[in-house]
Protein backbone atom coordinates (compact mmCIF):
# COMPACT_ATOMS: atom_id res chain seq x y z
CA UNK A 1 0.00 0.00 0.00
CA UNK A 2 1.26 3.26 -0.82
CA UNK A 3 1.55 6.54 1.07
CA UNK A 4 1.23 9.15 -1.76
CA UNK A 5 -2.76 9.11 -2.24
CA UNK A 6 -2.80 10.30 1.60
CA UNK A 7 -3.39 14.86 1.87
CA UNK A 8 -0.04 14.28 3.63
CA UNK A 9 3.60 15.03 2.23
CA UNK A 10 5.03 11.90 1.82
CA UNK A 11 8.64 11.29 3.36
CA UNK A 12 10.62 11.39 0.13
CA UNK A 13 9.29 14.92 -0.92
CA UNK A 14 9.32 16.09 2.64
CA UNK A 15 13.49 15.26 2.34
CA UNK A 16 13.51 16.89 -1.00
CA UNK A 17 12.10 20.33 0.67
CA UNK A 18 14.27 20.10 3.50
CA UNK A 19 17.14 20.07 1.07
CA UNK A 20 15.55 22.54 -0.74
CA UNK A 21 15.90 24.94 2.81
CA UNK A 22 18.81 27.29 2.75
CA UNK A 23 21.57 25.59 5.13
CA UNK A 24 21.75 28.45 7.69
CA UNK A 25 17.98 28.86 8.10
CA UNK A 26 18.19 28.73 12.12
CA UNK A 27 20.04 25.13 12.04
CA UNK A 28 19.05 22.25 10.17
CA UNK A 29 17.42 19.26 11.03
CA UNK A 30 18.41 15.83 10.48
CA UNK A 31 17.11 15.18 7.37
CA UNK A 32 18.53 11.42 6.76
CA UNK A 33 15.61 9.17 7.41
CA UNK A 34 15.73 5.75 9.38
CA UNK A 35 13.76 2.91 10.28
CA UNK A 36 12.84 1.42 13.95
CA UNK A 37 10.69 -1.33 14.57
CA UNK A 38 7.27 -1.44 15.12
CA UNK A 39 5.17 -4.03 17.16
CA UNK A 40 1.63 -5.33 18.68
CA UNK A 41 0.78 -6.48 21.58
CA UNK A 42 -3.07 -7.95 22.41
CA UNK A 43 -4.22 -9.19 25.98
CA UNK A 44 -5.88 -11.52 27.53
CA UNK A 45 -8.68 -13.20 26.23
CA UNK A 46 -11.49 -13.95 28.80
CA UNK A 47 -13.38 -10.92 31.03
CA UNK A 48 -16.27 -9.69 32.43
CA UNK A 49 -19.48 -7.78 30.94
CA UNK A 50 -22.07 -7.15 32.96
CA UNK A 51 -23.00 -10.03 34.26
CA UNK A 52 -21.50 -12.02 31.57
CA UNK A 53 -18.21 -14.01 31.14
CA UNK A 54 -17.06 -13.36 27.66
CA UNK A 55 -14.40 -15.38 26.33
CA UNK A 56 -12.60 -14.88 22.71
CA UNK A 57 -11.59 -17.54 20.66
CA UNK A 58 -10.63 -15.05 17.59
CA UNK A 59 -9.64 -11.18 17.39
CA UNK A 60 -7.92 -10.50 14.54
CA UNK A 61 -7.59 -6.86 13.89
CA UNK A 62 -5.85 -5.19 10.18
CA UNK A 63 -4.00 -2.10 11.32
CA UNK A 64 -2.41 0.69 9.25
CA UNK A 65 -1.33 2.94 7.44
CA UNK A 66 -0.48 4.26 10.80
CA UNK A 67 1.03 8.56 10.57
CA UNK A 68 3.11 9.92 13.11
CA UNK A 69 2.61 13.38 13.58
CA UNK A 70 4.39 16.69 15.31
CA UNK A 71 1.66 18.14 16.43
CA UNK A 72 -0.71 16.58 19.71
CA UNK A 73 -4.24 17.43 17.87
CA UNK A 74 -3.47 16.33 14.34
CA UNK A 75 -5.70 16.77 11.48
CA UNK A 76 -4.33 15.88 8.00
CA UNK A 77 -4.12 19.55 7.63
CA UNK A 78 -1.99 19.81 10.77
CA UNK A 79 -0.24 16.51 9.94
CA UNK A 80 0.98 17.69 5.88
CA UNK A 81 4.20 15.82 6.87
CA UNK A 82 4.34 12.89 8.50
CA UNK A 83 7.39 12.47 11.21
CA UNK A 84 6.98 8.61 10.34
CA UNK A 85 4.71 6.40 8.41
CA UNK A 86 3.91 2.40 9.13
CA UNK A 87 2.48 2.29 5.06
CA UNK A 88 1.43 -1.17 4.88
CA UNK A 89 -1.90 -2.92 6.59
CA UNK A 90 -0.51 -5.96 9.45
CA UNK A 91 -2.94 -8.32 10.23
CA UNK A 92 -2.78 -8.70 13.83
CA UNK A 93 -3.74 -11.16 16.29
CA UNK A 94 -5.04 -9.34 19.28
CA UNK A 95 -5.08 -12.48 21.52
CA UNK A 96 -1.37 -12.94 21.67
CA UNK A 97 -0.22 -10.60 24.62
CA UNK A 98 3.53 -10.60 23.48
CA UNK A 99 4.78 -7.94 21.31
CA UNK A 100 4.15 -9.17 17.59
CA UNK A 101 6.50 -7.23 15.44
CA UNK A 102 4.58 -6.45 12.49
CA UNK A 103 7.19 -4.32 10.45
CA UNK A 104 9.70 -1.13 10.22
CA UNK A 105 8.65 2.50 10.84
CA UNK A 106 9.96 4.92 8.43
CA UNK A 107 11.05 8.40 9.97
CA UNK A 108 12.47 11.41 10.17
CA UNK A 109 13.86 12.81 13.16
CA UNK A 110 11.29 15.15 15.20
CA UNK A 111 9.24 14.75 18.10
CA UNK A 112 6.25 13.11 17.70
CA UNK A 113 2.85 14.18 19.21
CA UNK A 114 0.36 12.05 17.76
CA UNK A 115 -0.48 9.52 15.18
CA UNK A 116 -3.31 9.11 12.34
CA UNK A 117 -4.44 5.82 11.61
CA UNK A 118 -6.60 2.89 9.59
CA UNK A 119 -7.80 -0.13 10.93
CA UNK A 120 -7.12 -1.84 7.41
CA UNK A 121 -9.91 -0.13 5.18
CA UNK A 122 -8.38 3.37 3.99
CA UNK A 123 -10.38 5.73 1.74
CA UNK A 124 -7.37 7.41 -0.32
CA UNK A 125 -8.16 10.49 -2.19
CA UNK A 126 -7.51 8.61 -5.49
CA UNK A 127 -10.48 5.99 -4.51
CA UNK A 128 -13.97 6.10 -4.98
CA UNK A 129 -14.55 4.79 -1.89
CA UNK A 130 -13.20 3.06 1.36
CA UNK A 131 -11.30 -0.16 0.08
CA UNK A 132 -9.94 -2.77 2.18
CA UNK A 133 -6.06 -3.68 2.12
CA UNK A 134 -5.48 -7.00 3.53
CA UNK A 135 -6.42 -10.20 2.96
CA UNK A 136 -8.66 -9.98 6.36
CA UNK A 137 -11.37 -7.22 4.11
CA UNK A 138 -12.19 -5.89 7.21
CA UNK A 139 -11.10 -4.54 9.99
CA UNK A 140 -11.66 -6.59 12.60
CA UNK A 141 -13.14 -10.51 12.88
CA UNK A 142 -14.28 -11.17 17.09
CA UNK A 143 -15.51 -14.31 17.84
CA UNK A 144 -16.02 -16.01 21.26
CA UNK A 145 -18.60 -17.30 23.77
CA UNK A 146 -20.59 -15.42 26.87
CA UNK A 147 -21.49 -17.09 29.35
CA UNK A 148 -23.71 -16.33 32.27
CA UNK A 149 -25.08 -19.01 34.58
CA UNK A 150 -26.68 -21.91 32.13
CA UNK A 151 -26.91 -18.98 29.54
CA UNK A 152 -24.43 -19.78 26.19
CA UNK A 153 -23.98 -17.07 23.70
CA UNK A 154 -21.90 -17.57 20.71
CA UNK A 155 -21.08 -14.59 18.76
CA UNK A 156 -19.13 -13.58 15.63
CA UNK A 157 -18.15 -10.14 14.23
CA UNK A 158 -17.03 -8.90 11.05
CA UNK A 159 -16.43 -4.87 11.81
CA UNK A 160 -15.46 -2.35 9.33
CA UNK A 161 -14.15 1.06 10.47
CA UNK A 162 -14.47 3.49 7.54
CA UNK A 163 -12.76 6.58 7.02
CA UNK A 164 -15.64 9.69 7.65
CA UNK A 165 -13.86 11.29 4.56
CA UNK A 166 -12.21 10.77 1.31
CA UNK A 167 -8.33 11.34 1.78
CA UNK A 168 -9.10 11.32 6.09
CA UNK A 169 -7.54 8.44 7.93
CA UNK A 170 -10.24 6.62 10.11
CA UNK A 171 -8.80 7.88 13.33
CA UNK A 172 -7.17 11.21 14.09
CA UNK A 173 -5.19 12.66 16.88
CA UNK A 174 -4.54 10.07 18.66
CA UNK A 175 -2.22 9.93 21.76
CA UNK A 176 1.26 9.23 20.82
CA UNK A 177 4.01 11.13 22.37
CA UNK A 178 7.52 10.45 22.03
CA UNK A 179 10.76 12.52 21.91
CA UNK A 180 13.31 11.99 19.10
CA UNK A 181 13.07 8.90 18.64
CA UNK A 182 15.74 7.23 15.93
CA UNK A 183 17.23 4.15 15.06
CA UNK A 184 17.14 2.57 18.32
CA UNK A 185 13.49 3.15 19.26
CA UNK A 186 11.08 0.68 19.00
CA UNK A 187 7.49 1.62 19.33
CA UNK A 188 5.26 -0.96 20.98
CA UNK A 189 1.03 -0.66 20.22
CA UNK A 190 -1.08 -2.01 23.16
CA UNK A 191 -4.53 -2.94 22.40
CA UNK A 192 -7.48 -4.57 24.41
CA UNK A 193 -10.19 -5.98 22.10
CA UNK A 194 -12.42 -6.52 24.90
CA UNK A 195 -12.59 -2.96 26.17
CA UNK A 196 -14.20 -2.89 22.54
CA UNK A 197 -16.89 -5.03 23.66
CA UNK A 198 -17.90 -3.65 26.80
CA UNK A 199 -20.29 -1.80 25.05
CA UNK A 200 -22.27 -4.43 23.68
CA UNK A 201 -26.16 -5.28 25.53
CA UNK A 202 -25.43 -9.08 25.76
CA UNK A 203 -28.81 -9.84 26.84
CA UNK A 204 -30.53 -8.29 23.88
CA UNK A 205 -28.01 -10.32 21.66
CA UNK A 206 -28.83 -13.37 23.84
CA UNK A 207 -32.55 -12.44 22.87
CA UNK A 208 -31.71 -13.22 19.22
CA UNK A 209 -30.68 -16.81 20.28
CA UNK A 210 -28.04 -18.55 20.81
CA UNK A 211 -25.67 -18.05 17.67
CA UNK A 212 -25.44 -14.41 16.90
CA UNK A 213 -23.68 -13.28 13.71
CA UNK A 214 -22.56 -9.10 14.09
CA UNK A 215 -22.14 -7.50 10.89
CA UNK A 216 -22.28 -3.99 9.56
CA UNK A 217 -25.35 -2.04 9.63
CA UNK A 218 -25.99 -4.03 13.18
CA UNK A 219 -26.52 -1.66 16.11
CA UNK A 220 -23.94 -4.08 18.03
CA UNK A 221 -21.69 -3.54 15.03
CA UNK A 222 -22.57 0.33 15.31
CA UNK A 223 -21.26 -0.26 19.16
CA UNK A 224 -17.73 -1.91 18.52
CA UNK A 225 -16.94 0.33 15.83
CA UNK A 226 -17.96 3.23 17.99
CA UNK A 227 -15.18 1.71 20.90
CA UNK A 228 -12.74 1.18 18.20
CA UNK A 229 -12.95 4.49 17.35
CA UNK A 230 -12.53 6.02 20.62
CA UNK A 231 -10.69 3.59 22.47
CA UNK A 232 -7.72 3.72 19.75
CA UNK A 233 -4.45 1.32 20.38
CA UNK A 234 -1.91 2.77 23.26
CA UNK A 235 1.84 4.08 21.97
CA UNK A 236 4.78 3.64 23.78
CA UNK A 237 8.42 4.04 22.86
CA UNK A 238 11.22 2.34 24.30
CA UNK A 239 14.86 2.35 23.41
CA UNK A 240 17.52 -0.39 23.00
CA UNK B 1 8.45 40.76 -7.62
CA UNK B 2 11.17 39.34 -9.46
CA UNK B 3 13.22 36.40 -7.98
CA UNK B 4 16.56 39.18 -7.71
CA UNK B 5 14.23 41.53 -5.56
CA UNK B 6 13.27 38.14 -3.27
CA UNK B 7 16.18 36.82 -1.97
CA UNK B 8 17.49 39.68 -0.01
CA UNK B 9 14.08 39.94 1.44
CA UNK B 10 14.17 36.21 2.64
CA UNK B 11 17.88 36.52 3.84
CA UNK B 12 16.35 39.05 6.23
CA UNK B 13 14.05 37.15 7.10
CA UNK B 14 16.20 34.22 8.33
CA UNK B 15 18.43 36.75 9.65
CA UNK B 16 16.09 38.28 12.02
CA UNK B 17 14.66 35.06 12.85
CA UNK B 18 17.59 33.74 14.91
CA UNK B 19 18.96 37.17 16.44
CA UNK B 20 17.96 39.41 19.01
CA UNK B 21 16.64 43.05 18.53
CA UNK B 22 17.12 44.16 22.14
CA UNK B 23 14.08 46.44 21.94
CA UNK B 24 11.07 45.39 24.57
CA UNK B 25 6.89 45.91 24.63
CA UNK B 26 4.45 44.54 26.41
CA UNK B 27 1.78 42.16 26.69
CA UNK B 28 -1.80 42.48 27.81
CA UNK B 29 -3.41 38.93 28.04
CA UNK B 30 -7.52 39.29 27.75
CA UNK B 31 -9.46 36.25 28.09
CA UNK B 32 -12.60 36.14 25.35
CA UNK B 33 -15.07 34.30 24.62
CA UNK B 34 -16.55 33.03 21.51
CA UNK B 35 -19.46 34.52 20.01
CA UNK B 36 -21.60 31.49 20.61
CA UNK B 37 -21.47 31.90 24.62
CA UNK B 38 -22.82 35.26 24.73
CA UNK B 39 -25.46 35.16 21.33
CA UNK B 40 -25.75 31.04 21.52
CA UNK B 41 -26.37 28.98 18.38
CA UNK B 42 -28.78 29.30 15.33
CA UNK B 43 -30.15 26.44 13.68
CA UNK B 44 -29.62 26.07 10.12
CA UNK B 45 -26.91 24.93 7.55
CA UNK B 46 -24.59 27.90 8.01
CA UNK B 47 -20.95 27.17 9.20
CA UNK B 48 -21.50 27.89 12.81
CA UNK B 49 -25.43 26.65 12.96
CA UNK B 50 -27.15 23.96 14.56
CA UNK B 51 -27.50 21.53 11.83
CA UNK B 52 -30.51 19.22 13.40
CA UNK B 53 -32.61 22.42 13.78
CA UNK B 54 -31.88 23.14 17.85
CA UNK B 55 -31.41 26.93 19.21
CA UNK B 56 -29.06 26.83 21.77
CA UNK B 57 -28.75 29.82 24.44
CA UNK B 58 -26.75 30.07 27.32
CA UNK B 59 -27.81 31.98 30.85
CA UNK B 60 -24.65 31.10 32.92
CA UNK B 61 -21.51 30.12 31.76
CA UNK B 62 -18.00 30.25 34.56
CA UNK B 63 -14.74 28.66 33.64
CA UNK B 64 -11.69 28.76 35.74
CA UNK B 65 -8.84 30.18 33.61
CA UNK B 66 -5.13 30.40 34.36
CA UNK B 67 -1.75 29.35 34.35
CA UNK B 68 -0.53 31.23 31.51
CA UNK B 69 3.01 30.81 29.80
CA UNK B 70 4.85 32.11 27.14
CA UNK B 71 8.44 31.47 25.95
CA UNK B 72 10.78 31.13 23.43
CA UNK B 73 12.11 28.53 20.93
CA UNK B 74 15.16 30.47 20.11
CA UNK B 75 15.88 31.57 24.00
CA UNK B 76 13.75 28.76 26.42
CA UNK B 77 14.88 29.92 29.06
CA UNK B 78 12.89 33.58 29.62
CA UNK B 79 9.43 32.95 29.94
CA UNK B 80 6.60 34.53 30.54
CA UNK B 81 4.40 33.25 33.24
CA UNK B 82 1.53 33.88 35.77
CA UNK B 83 0.67 31.05 37.46
CA UNK B 84 -2.55 32.30 39.38
CA UNK B 85 -6.00 31.12 38.20
CA UNK B 86 -9.23 33.09 37.98
CA UNK B 87 -13.03 32.26 37.51
CA UNK B 88 -14.55 34.27 34.69
CA UNK B 89 -18.33 34.62 33.76
CA UNK B 90 -18.10 34.84 30.47
CA UNK B 91 -21.69 36.20 30.42
CA UNK B 92 -20.58 39.28 32.40
CA UNK B 93 -17.09 39.87 30.95
CA UNK B 94 -16.18 44.04 31.50
CA UNK B 95 -17.04 45.85 27.94
CA UNK B 96 -13.31 46.53 27.43
CA UNK B 97 -12.37 42.83 27.81
CA UNK B 98 -10.78 40.97 31.11
CA UNK B 99 -7.50 41.06 31.55
CA UNK B 100 -6.09 38.02 33.14
CA UNK B 101 -2.43 39.18 33.57
CA UNK B 102 0.09 41.63 31.81
CA UNK B 103 3.98 41.92 31.31
CA UNK B 104 6.31 44.72 30.37
CA UNK B 105 9.45 44.55 29.38
CA UNK B 106 9.00 42.08 27.00
CA UNK B 107 11.59 41.29 24.30
CA UNK B 108 10.54 42.53 20.84
CA UNK B 109 10.48 38.99 19.24
CA UNK B 110 8.17 36.26 18.31
CA UNK B 111 7.08 34.09 21.35
CA UNK B 112 6.09 31.60 19.99
CA UNK B 113 5.35 28.96 22.43
CA UNK B 114 2.14 29.84 24.12
CA UNK B 115 -0.13 27.95 26.62
CA UNK B 116 -2.91 28.74 29.59
CA UNK B 117 -4.94 26.22 31.34
CA UNK B 118 -8.40 25.65 32.29
CA UNK B 119 -7.98 24.13 35.67
CA UNK B 120 -9.90 22.70 38.09
CA UNK B 121 -10.36 26.08 40.70
CA UNK B 122 -9.08 25.79 43.80
CA UNK B 123 -8.77 28.01 46.80
CA UNK B 124 -5.92 30.40 45.56
CA UNK B 125 -8.77 31.64 42.67
CA UNK B 126 -9.96 34.97 42.28
CA UNK B 127 -13.26 36.49 41.33
CA UNK B 128 -12.91 38.63 37.30
CA UNK B 129 -14.07 41.63 36.92
CA UNK B 130 -17.50 41.05 36.67
CA UNK B 131 -17.54 38.08 38.10
CA UNK B 132 -19.97 37.38 40.88
CA UNK B 133 -17.89 36.42 44.13
CA UNK B 134 -20.84 33.88 44.63
CA UNK B 135 -19.83 32.12 41.69
CA UNK B 136 -16.43 32.01 42.81
CA UNK B 137 -17.12 30.42 45.58
CA UNK B 138 -19.36 27.81 43.94
CA UNK B 139 -16.36 27.18 41.45
CA UNK B 140 -13.93 26.50 44.00
CA UNK B 141 -15.92 24.91 47.07
CA UNK B 142 -16.61 22.16 44.33
CA UNK B 143 -13.47 22.56 42.49
CA UNK B 144 -14.93 22.86 38.93
CA UNK B 145 -13.36 24.24 35.97
CA UNK B 146 -16.13 24.70 34.10
CA UNK B 147 -20.10 24.89 34.62
CA UNK B 148 -22.75 26.00 32.08
CA UNK B 149 -26.12 26.21 32.47
CA UNK B 150 -28.77 26.94 29.41
CA UNK B 151 -31.39 25.10 26.94
CA UNK B 152 -31.90 23.74 23.23
CA UNK B 153 -35.16 24.61 22.03
CA UNK B 154 -36.91 23.80 19.09
CA UNK B 155 -40.75 24.20 18.17
CA UNK B 156 -41.26 20.61 16.83
CA UNK B 157 -38.17 19.04 19.34
CA UNK B 158 -37.93 15.28 20.28
CA UNK B 159 -36.33 13.77 23.10
CA UNK B 160 -35.66 10.37 21.21
CA UNK B 161 -34.73 7.49 23.91
CA UNK B 162 -30.74 6.69 23.15
CA UNK B 163 -31.94 8.19 19.46
CA UNK B 164 -34.24 5.38 19.21
CA UNK B 165 -36.88 6.82 16.53
CA UNK B 166 -39.63 4.52 17.65
CA UNK B 167 -39.36 5.96 21.35
CA UNK B 168 -40.05 9.55 20.69
CA UNK B 169 -41.95 12.07 22.85
CA UNK B 170 -42.66 16.15 22.40
CA UNK B 171 -39.69 17.98 24.05
CA UNK B 172 -39.88 21.52 22.88
CA UNK B 173 -37.19 22.56 25.32
CA UNK B 174 -34.58 20.93 27.14
CA UNK B 175 -32.54 22.30 29.96
CA UNK B 176 -28.96 21.65 31.24
CA UNK B 177 -27.37 22.47 34.23
CA UNK B 178 -23.52 21.17 34.00
CA UNK B 179 -20.68 20.88 36.41
CA UNK B 180 -17.40 19.25 35.16
CA UNK B 181 -13.90 19.54 37.10
CA UNK B 182 -12.06 18.47 33.28
CA UNK B 183 -9.12 20.65 34.17
CA UNK B 184 -6.86 20.55 31.25
CA UNK B 185 -4.07 22.48 30.43
CA UNK B 186 -3.71 24.15 26.50
CA UNK B 187 -0.25 24.69 24.78
CA UNK B 188 1.50 25.05 21.09
CA UNK B 189 -0.93 27.83 20.96
CA UNK B 190 -1.26 29.78 17.50
CA UNK B 191 -3.68 31.97 15.93
CA UNK B 192 -6.27 31.53 13.22
CA UNK B 193 -3.49 31.96 10.22
CA UNK B 194 -1.61 28.88 11.59
CA UNK B 195 1.37 31.16 13.03
CA UNK B 196 2.79 29.91 16.27
CA UNK B 197 2.11 32.42 19.62
CA UNK B 198 2.51 36.33 18.92
CA UNK B 199 4.87 38.96 18.29
CA UNK B 200 5.74 41.26 20.34
CA UNK B 201 5.98 44.71 18.73
CA UNK B 202 9.48 47.23 19.75
CA UNK B 203 7.73 49.98 21.92
CA UNK B 204 4.23 48.80 21.94
CA UNK B 205 1.60 46.20 22.81
CA UNK B 206 0.91 42.70 22.00
CA UNK B 207 -3.10 41.95 22.84
CA UNK B 208 -3.16 38.37 23.75
CA UNK B 209 -6.72 36.51 23.46
CA UNK B 210 -6.87 32.98 25.10
CA UNK B 211 -10.19 32.43 23.53
CA UNK B 212 -13.06 29.88 24.83
CA UNK B 213 -15.68 28.56 22.56
CA UNK B 214 -18.95 27.45 23.31
CA UNK B 215 -19.57 25.15 20.82
CA UNK B 216 -18.04 22.15 20.87
CA UNK B 217 -20.29 20.14 23.10
CA UNK B 218 -22.52 20.08 19.79
CA UNK B 219 -19.14 18.95 17.20
CA UNK B 220 -19.69 15.97 15.30
CA UNK B 221 -16.00 15.23 15.90
CA UNK B 222 -13.16 16.30 18.43
CA UNK B 223 -11.73 19.66 17.03
CA UNK B 224 -8.01 18.64 15.39
CA UNK B 225 -7.11 22.16 13.91
CA UNK B 226 -9.72 24.04 12.16
CA UNK B 227 -12.77 23.63 12.92
CA UNK B 228 -14.43 21.25 9.91
CA UNK B 229 -17.35 19.49 11.74
CA UNK B 230 -20.94 19.84 12.18
CA UNK B 231 -23.22 20.91 15.06
CA UNK B 232 -25.59 18.59 16.41
CA UNK B 233 -27.56 19.49 19.82
CA UNK B 234 -30.08 16.24 19.51
CA UNK B 235 -28.14 13.96 21.68
CA UNK B 236 -29.08 16.47 24.77
CA UNK B 237 -32.80 16.10 23.94
CA UNK B 238 -32.07 11.83 23.63
CA UNK B 239 -30.16 11.53 26.73
CA UNK B 240 -33.36 12.97 28.94
CA UNK B 241 -34.69 9.62 29.81
CA UNK B 242 -37.25 10.75 31.99
CA UNK B 243 -38.54 12.96 30.02
CA UNK B 244 -38.54 15.61 32.60
CA UNK B 245 -36.98 18.33 29.94
CA UNK B 246 -33.73 18.87 31.96
CA UNK B 247 -30.76 16.42 30.73
CA UNK B 248 -28.44 16.09 34.03
CA UNK B 249 -25.03 14.67 34.22
CA UNK B 250 -26.23 11.16 35.56
CA UNK B 251 -28.49 10.85 32.60
CA UNK B 252 -24.92 11.74 30.40
CA UNK B 253 -23.55 8.78 32.46
CA UNK B 254 -26.32 6.72 31.94
CA UNK B 255 -26.69 6.83 27.91
CA UNK B 256 -23.81 4.80 25.64
CA UNK B 257 -22.41 7.18 23.68
CA UNK B 258 -22.24 5.03 20.93
CA UNK B 259 -25.91 5.27 20.46
CA UNK B 260 -26.07 9.27 20.55
CA UNK B 261 -23.32 9.55 18.19
CA UNK B 262 -23.56 7.06 15.64
CA UNK B 263 -21.19 7.26 12.65
CA UNK B 264 -24.59 7.69 10.81
CA UNK B 265 -25.00 11.41 11.80
CA UNK B 266 -21.71 12.00 10.98
CA UNK B 267 -19.60 11.15 14.35
CA UNK B 268 -16.40 10.88 14.57
CA UNK B 269 -14.88 10.60 17.89
CA UNK B 270 -11.11 9.57 17.65
CA UNK B 271 -8.81 11.94 19.14
CA UNK B 272 -10.60 12.61 22.75
CA UNK B 273 -8.11 13.04 25.39
CA UNK B 274 -9.95 10.53 27.08
CA UNK B 275 -11.68 6.94 26.38
CA UNK B 276 -15.62 8.04 25.12
CA UNK B 277 -17.94 5.14 26.85
CA UNK B 278 -21.05 7.44 27.76
CA UNK B 279 -22.63 10.61 26.58
CA UNK B 280 -20.90 12.39 29.82
CA UNK B 281 -17.52 10.89 28.48
CA UNK B 282 -18.19 12.78 25.03
CA UNK B 283 -19.39 16.19 27.13
CA UNK B 284 -15.72 15.65 29.23
CA UNK B 285 -13.82 15.27 26.09
CA UNK B 286 -15.48 17.98 24.39
CA UNK B 287 -15.32 20.50 27.16
CA UNK B 288 -11.38 19.54 27.21
CA UNK B 289 -10.77 21.34 23.93
CA UNK B 290 -12.60 24.77 24.75
CA UNK B 291 -9.39 26.57 25.18
CA UNK B 292 -8.47 28.13 22.05
CA UNK B 293 -6.63 31.20 21.13
CA UNK B 294 -6.97 34.64 18.89
CA UNK B 295 -10.42 33.44 18.01
CA UNK B 296 -10.57 30.89 16.37
CA UNK B 297 -6.83 29.71 16.31
CA UNK B 298 -6.07 26.37 18.27
CA UNK B 299 -4.05 25.30 21.01
CA UNK B 300 -3.29 21.61 19.68
CA UNK B 301 -1.27 20.43 23.04
CA UNK B 302 -3.99 19.18 25.34
CA UNK B 303 -3.10 17.33 28.72
CA UNK B 304 -5.00 16.53 31.83
CA UNK B 305 -4.89 18.35 35.11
Amino acid sequence: MSFPHRPLKPLALALAIMMMLPAGACGTTGAEPFTYPIAVAGAGASFPIGDWQVTLDRADLALGPLYLCATAAASPELCEVALGEFAEVAVIDLLAAEPQPIGEVLALAGDVRSAMLDYGISWFTTQARATAGSELGHSAHLSGTAVRGADILDFDAVIDVLPPLRGSPALVGVRARVDDPDQGSRLLLRINPGAWLLGLDFDALAALGPDVEIRPGDPAHATIAFAMTTQPPVFSWTHE
Amino acid sequence: MTTARLIPVVALLLTSACTATGSTGSVQVFIEAEDTIPEGLDPGDGEENVVDGWTVRYSKFLVTVGDFKASRSSASSEVLADPGQTVVDLLQLPPGGFVLTEFDDVAAERWDRVGYSLPNADDSAEAADGTDAADRDFMVQAGLSLHVEGEISKPDGQSCLLGDPAACSKAPVVRFSWSLAAGTSFADCAGPDGIAGFAVPSGGTAQIKPTIHGDHWFFTNITQGAEITERRAQWIADADADLDGETTLDELRAAPAAKLFPAELGYNLSGALIPVVTAYDYLEAQVRTLGDFQGEGECPTRELL
